[in-house]
């Protein structure tokens, strides 16, 4: 504000008038851009100074570059770019001076022609190149040129160094305020940046070449920095830290991007921190680079690592033990394979015997059954053949014992008998022979039927009366209450117990005979006992009396007419309906045949 | 002989014997007719259907084992001709097998008599055929 009241104050020197003057400072003070500023300034020097044309051109970044102009092309406008660094250059020269300097037309004299080594966008014109005003911030320089061609040759008038110069302060005004403007917004972007940088949890360095921290974030700080306040033990650590972090990164060159590992102390517990450095060069300022690095804390993730590395040996290992496990398991598959393999073999080797031996048997049994056949038919027809001629005996000498023949004296009659008794004998073994036969094929019908055992004795015992008229024996029978209806084949039981009263009264010569029916309800049994004080049978003897033709005493057997079969076809026939004969005796005292028969035969 | 003194004869029943075995044919024949029966005998299941048409006897002895036709067919014939039919057949075999017998019924005898058999037994089972049929 001190200088505007300068400028504005009534001591001026020029032709223009105050009025004139007066209206540039208020346009320029209205004005808070550069280029409308230097072109009121332009415009007013062409109305009030006798300029033609000219330009501005202003400092940027070190360099001299066009900012507006009147009556220029915008091409060159734009072209035109000068360094600073060049100090020898006439309009670096003139820059830096405070006075205007005068370029002569370079086409007009052949002479002047050394003094213009350069182009402007004024071309082969004369100007004169006004700077600025200087201040005291702005350094070796102003803010920047008037390159200006006159109507004339004469000096430039007092009208324009006056704009250049309050043209400069308000410039640099300007430029002040922007760059107030710039450095308030710059303060607030860094404060952002900064808290985005603390707000990461990963240290972020910012060193140069050396490794001389330039910048760090609040976890880099706590790491790498402490101040006398720490702990010993803190500082101890950072100072640990801070000797690691120079040699893991600094001993190679840190200009190239790279990864690596950085193992540092936690100052605040003492803990191991593994991190991963990324580190990138970048430009510090002009010409100077540094290195930007991140640390990422890889302490848990390397832990997570080891223990997915743990865990996948571990599952590397059990995979392995499978596999060997799998390989035994398809190793026992396969003897198991084999052994049933060898196993099927035996038993298909041990089929084919069976079904050859059941073929054998079957063909055995097929053999048998004709042979027994064949035996069955034998003995028919044996039997047939022998009845035959026996019958025309026994016919022949009944006829002859009848009369039929004519009379015969008592010897004839007598002898006659004894053929005909011998012939009754002989039919009688053929019979029971028959007999057996018969239940050994098999070929005797058994017809079962609701039987009173009570009253089967009843009929036996009326049956051998008359063998009993000719003794003295004392026969009694005993029949229990409670005696069931059997069901049995009555003819066949009728059969024995006939057989054995039979035996018990021929091989009895005196005492008694007893026939004694019970029943045991616990065995569903009947039982006919026959009990005699006969000759009895060794005990040799009744080991054989079941047999075929084993009576005991052949030649007593004789003198009763008995065919020694009898006991044979008892025992067998019993068999047949489920039941058995028992026999207790002692040799001279007597006998017990006992038939057992069950409640319930089975065909 | 001659047909008048024949006359009283003719009232005694006929037995026509069938057997083809001699023996038997006469023991039967002989025993009969001592006892009083009119006699006919056939030695095959042929003659025997002849005799048996021609004459028509009052009982028939029939040998079940026969030359030509064998006694079963021989009774089964018989049972189916009008004429004869009514005659009783005692069968008379020396087979002394179950299965002889049913067969020997199943052919049409009215009874089975076993050889060897006696003489007096055998006039028993005829005179018993023939009570039955006067029945």
């Amino acid at each position: 504000m001190a200088r505007l009241a300068q400028l504005e104050s009534p001591d001026f020197r020029g032709g223009v008038g105050a009025k004139a003057r007066l209206a540039l400072v208020e346009a320029l003070l209205a004005e808070q851009e550069a280029r409308p500023c230097a072109l009121f300034v332009l415009r007013w020097l062409v109305r009030h100074a006798g300029i033609e044309r000219g330009f501005c051109a202003v400092i940027d970044a070190e360099r001299l570059v066009g900012l507006t102009g009147i009556d220029i092309p915008m091409a060159a406008l734009d072209a035109f770019s000068l360094g600073l660094d060049d100090r020898t250059h006439p309009l670096v020269i003139a820059l830096a001076g405070s006075e205007p300097v005068a370029f002569p037309n370079s086409g007009h004299s052949s002479g002047q022609e050394l003094l213009r080594p350069f182009e402007t966008p004024l071309g082969t014109d004369s100007f004169h190149a006004v700077p600025l005003s200087r201040t005291a911030e702005h350094g070796d320089f102003g803010p920047g040129l008037l390159l200006l061609s006159a109507q004339g040759d004469g000096p430039l008038s007092e009208d324009v160094r006056w704009a250049a110069e309050i043209l400069g302060v308000r410039l640099v005004s300007l430029w002040y305020r922007r760059a107030q403007l710039d450095e308030r917004r710059h303060k607030r972007e860094r404060s952002w940046l900064f808290g985005v940088i603390n707000a990461v949890t990963d240290p972020i360095l910012l060193t140069d070449l050396d490794g001389r921290i330039l910048m760090a974030n609040a976890v880099a700080e706590m790491l790498l920095t402490a101040d006398d306040q720490k702990s010993e033990g803190r500082r101890r650590a950072v100072a640990l830290n801070n000797l690691l972090f120079s040699a893991a990164l600094f001993n190679k060159d840190g200009l190239e991007p790279s990864r690596r590992e950085l193992l540092l102390v936690d100052p605040t517990d003492g803990q191991d921190l593994l991190f991963e450095v990324i580190s990138t060069p970048v430009r510090i300022r002009l010409g100077e680079a540094g290195v930007a690095l991140i640390l990422r804390n890889v302490t848990d993730l390397r832990r997570a690592s080891e223990e997915i590395e743990e865990n996948y040996r571990k599952l590397r290992a059990a995979e392995v033990e499978a596999r060997a496990d799998a390989m035994e398991k398809v190793q026992l598959y396969e003897q198991v394979t084999r052994h049933s393999e060898e196993l099927r073999e035996k038993v298909r080797l041990a089929t084919a015997e069976l079904a050859g031996q059941n073929e054998l048997l079957r063909r055995q049994a097929f053999e048998l059954e004709q042979a027994s056949a064949a035996k069955s038919q034998f003995l028919a027809n044996v039997s047939h053949e022998l009845r035959t001629p026996l019958n025309a005996i026994i016919g022949y000498t009944h006829l002859m014992l009848e009369g039929v023949a004519g009379e015969m004296n008592a010897s004839q009659h007598e002898k006659l008998n004894r053929v005909d008794s011998n012939a009754r004998h002989l039919l009688a073994i053929i019979n029971d022979l028959l007999d057996i036969a018969r239940i050994e094929s098999g070929k005797l019908p058994v017809q079962l039927e609701r039987v009173a055992l009570p009253d089967l004795v009843d009929e036996v015992m009326t049956e051998v009366e008359p063998l009993i008229d000719g003794t003295s024996l004392t026969v009694s029978r005993v029949i229990a209450p409670a005696v069931p209806e059997l069901r049995t084949d009555r003819q066949k039981v009728k059969q024995i117990i006939l057989n054995l009263l039979s035996n018990a009264l021929k091989f009895t010569p005196q005492g008694s005979v007893s026939i004694v029916l019970d029943y045991d309800p616990g065995e569903e049994e009947a039982s006919v006992a026959v009990t005699d004080t006969g000759i009895g049978i060794s005990e040799e003897n009744q080991k054989t009396i079941f047999e075929a033709f084993g009576q005991a005493d052949s030649s007593y057997a004789k003198r009763h007419g008995g065919t020694g079969l009898g006991l044979s076809i008892c025992c067998r026939l019993a068999a047949i309906l489920g039941g058995r004969i028992t026999v207790v005796s002692k040799l001279g005292e007597g006998s017990t045949f006992t038939l057992a028969l069950p409640r319930r035969a089975r065909k | 002989m001659s047909q008048e003194e024949e006359t009283a004869a003719d009232l005694a029943p006929l037995v026509l014997i069938v057997d083809d075995v001699d023996h038997g044919r006469e023991i039967c024949s002989e025993y009969l007719a001592f006892r009083g029966f009119r006699v006919a005998t056939a030695a095959d299941g042929q003659e025997a259907l002849d005799k048996a048409f021609e004459l028509l006897p009052d009982v028939i002895l029939m040998d079940l084992s026969l030359p030509k036709i064998d006694g079963w067919e021989a009774t089964r014939r018989l049972k189916q001709d009008a004429r004869t039919k009514a005659i009783p057949v005692v069968a008379l075999t020396a087979h002394a097998l179950a299965s002889a017998h049913d067969k020997a019924m199943e052919a049409g005898c009215d009874s089975v008599v076993t050889k060897p058999c006696l003489p007096r037994d055998l006039e028993a089972e005829v005179r018993r055929q023939l009570a039955g049929r006067a029945r």
